[in-house]
């Protein structure tokens, strides 16, 4: 079935038009629950905030406001249930890594491909949450700046500074674990 | 931005934050970067290779797919639309029983109740008095029989 917009598509699924619901499923859960994975770096509580993310969408639709962006909305309610968990992880404290910035190192020649996978998703789940945030949503996910600052409810120069920093600090940290 | 100036600073900047594909950078600087990085490869050229190896780390990562699994669940916990509610001619056994029991009972009250059945004259002079506004013919009746 053809649905003429996002609206369109909330407005049938909060009737409880099977396809619309279906319709949103497929165009939003792989974004919120990849948003969730590198967030977490954690399958299964990634799946969760998933869930529990489209159960609050499917309570907000028959209220929705129809000059909302239903996929801005949808990310930043993952991101702050994603936030939420961090913050309850809090006793494992983060290792602040030291900045290298050798550009004679490369890191992707130091790890073969699946420890290179394995570590670039581990590292990005320990940078910290908003630089995470800001580079899973505009590096891995094509967000454009001004719609990953309105998700982290940032300004887009805060933005940039998030995702500058984040690029950073994920070398470093990959540098360091190819060299231990 | 273009057609403007853009110093090799905010270059700089745009490759360490959006990486060495000038598509990644904003709309509005795209066009001046990619000029100042023709005019002048050299200044860039260090960054960009750092860049680029982030690019390509990030680029390698796998896309995240919902699972089967995951998909039904959303979809189930869905709302539903209300089910057609279906008229069913499948009464309980009780209801036509009563029905039919009232029935009796009222016609046995009912006839035992009823007035006997006036003459046609009756009904007639009954008729006129009502027409004309008299609702106490019977009364009349009655209290001239007394007489």
């Amino acid at each position: 079935m053809a649905f003429s917009s996002d609206l369109d598509r909330i407005t049938r699924a909060a009737a409880g038009d099977p396809a619309a619901v279906s319709s949103l499923v497929d165009r939003y859960s792989s974004g919120v629950l990849a948003l969730a994975t590198r967030m977490l770096g954690d399958a299964s509580e990634a799946e969760d905030v998933t869930q529990e993310t489209f159960l609050r969408a499917w309570k907000a639709l028959p209220g929705w406001e129809p000059r909302a962006k239903f996929s801005t909305w949808l990310h930043r309610v993952a991101l702050n249930l994603c936030y939420d968990r961090l913050r309850k992880r809090r006793e494992v404290t983060m290792e602040i890594l030291p900045e290298r910035t050798d550009p004679a190192m490369n890191p992707a020649e130091l790890l073969d491909q699946s420890q290179r996978v394995r570590a670039v998703e581990d590292a990005i789940s320990h940078l910290p949450e908003r630089q995470a945030a800001a580079l899973t949503l505009c590096a891995l996910q094509g967000h454009s700046q001004a719609e990953a600052a309105d998700i982290m409810d940032v300004s887009v120069e805060a933005l940039e500074s998030l995702l500058a920093r984040a690029r950073r600090t994920l070398r470093a940290s990959l540098l360091e674990r190819a060299a231990s | 931005m273009s057609g403007q100036m853009i110093s090799d600073t905010r270059v700089l900047a745009l490759i360490e934050t959006y990486g060495a594909n000038p598509d990644m950078f904003p709309d509005a600087e795209r066009s001046a970067a990619r000029a100042r990085l023709a005019d002048h490869p050299e200044r860039f050229a260090a960054a960009l290779e750092t860049a680029r190896q982030m690019d390509a780390l990030l680029g390698g990562m796998p896309e995240i797919v919902t699972p089967d699994t995951l998909r039904s669940a959303l979809i189930a916990s869905a709302p539903q639309a209300a089910p057609a509610r279906k008229f069913s001619w499948k009464l309980p056994v009780w209801i036509p029983a009563g029905a039919l029991a009232s029935l009796t009972v009222g016609l046995f009250a009912g006839m035992s109740v009823a007035q006997p059945a006036t003459t046609q004259d009756e009904q007639a002079e009954a008729a006129v008095y009502a027409s004309l506004g008299f609702d106490t013919y019977t009364l009349d009746l009655e209290e001239e029989a007394l007489q």
